[in-house]
């Protein structure tokens, strides 16, 4: 064994107690770790306890007798209780297997496509006897509107008749070359006076002597 | 010493062809213990990298006096379906938790505790008899 001068370092005091020295005996009469106090398992029982004997419990016979009991009914309980829970592990494991998953979606899209298709053809008679209503519908719109059109073409017709008409007897007073100079004539013998005042309340005034000058001119 | 553990305490997954148990790690500090409940290969140490986290256990009661514990139940029965033993302090747990049949022991501690609650009462009883008839003497012995 080596021996060392005795060191009363932390350094020395805290690496100790960790049992890297070991071997080194140091002489430093008050050295004492407090913080790890135990020890190491590497190490023989101490000098002090090397022939401590240490007490048995001692359970009572009753008690003893109880827990037996008891111990006996729960690993039975927990046997079946793993058996159970392996049991149905077991059995996930086979439902989540890939043969029998891929089964079960082919059973689940059989199904589904099964309702869609039950669905579908109660769309389809719905959807067909909407559509023949509909045409049904659209036709007797179309004739309404035919109809409609046709009154409203006889109306415009009689009302273009009548105005063909008006003017025709209208037609009768028109100035023509043939009677333009007789109009003119008409024209310069009746003058009519169109320079009228009015006020505020609405009465007109003619002034005669302004005619008669114009007359006159 | 800090012990860093260098991996996630949730588990890394990492299986073995060992068995496995579940059981509780300790990830406390100095006075204040805090327990995971994990699956580990049987025979590893409690700070190596466990399989997976199935809950966790806090033994300091709250201010509320409860102590918490926290178990994924889902989780719990697949291990328990590939065969997982399950530690005693766990198995007491689960038991408490109405997961397994309840421990021979904590019926054991029940009873214990119990008898010791009696005692002390009954203790307490003689002690204050006992007190009650000195005093009584002393009243005696001044005549008051």
């Amino acid at each position: 064994m080596i021996r060392l001068p005795v060191q009363f370092s932390v350094n020395l005091l805290t690496v100790r107690n960790l049992n890297a020295y070991d071997h080194v005996i140091s002489n430093g009469s008050n050295i004492q770790c407090v913080r790890w106090k135990r020890k190491p398992i590497w190490l023989p029982p101490v000098k002090s306890k090397l022939f401590r004997v240490p007490k048995r419990k001692v359970i009572p016979t009753e008690e003893s007798i109880e827990l037996k009991r008891l111990h006996n009914n729960y690993r039975t309980y927990m046997k079946s209780l793993m058996t159970y829970f392996i049991e149905t592990g077991k059995e996930r494991e086979r439902c989540f297997d890939k043969l029998v998953v891929e089964k079960n979606a082919q059973k689940d899209f059989e199904i589904c496509s099964q309702i869609n298709d039950e669905w579908n053809k109660k769309v389809a008679t719905m959807r067909e006897k909407r559509l023949i209503q509909e045409r049904e519908d659209r036709q007797k719109e179309i004739l309404e509107k035919v109809q409609a059109k046709k009154e409203r073409d006889s109306k415009i017709l009689e009302k273009i008749d009548e105005e063909i008409r008006k003017a025709k007897e209208e037609a009768k007073t028109f100035i023509t070359p043939e009677n333009i100079d007789k109009a003119i004539v008409n024209a310069l013998e009746n003058i009519t006076e169109h320079n009228v005042a009015i006020d505020l309340k609405g009465n007109f005034y003619k002034t005669e002597s302004k005619v008669e000058s114009s007359n006159k001119l | 010493m800090p012990r860093l553990p260098l991996h996630p305490s949730s588990g890394t997954g990492i299986l073995s062809r060992f068995s496995k148990t579940i059981r509780l790690v300790r990830y406390g500090c100095a006075n204040r213990p805090f327990y995971h409940i994990v699956v580990m290969t049987t025979k590893i140490g409690q700070h190596k990298p466990p399989i997976e986290q199935l809950g966790s256990y806090d033994p300091l009661p709250n201010k509320y006096n409860e102590k918490l514990i926290a178990f994924n139940f889902e989780r719990i029965q697949y291990w328990l379906g590939q065969n997982a033993l399950v530690s005693k302090p766990v198995a007491i747990m689960l038991g408490l938790c109405g997961y397994f049949p309840i421990h021979p022991r904590t019926y054991m501690k029940a009873w214990r505790n119990r008898r010791r609650a009696a005692a002390k009462a009954e203790t307490n009883k003689n002690l204050e008899s006992e007190a009650k008839s000195k005093a009584d003497a002393m009243f005696q012995r001044f005549d008051i």
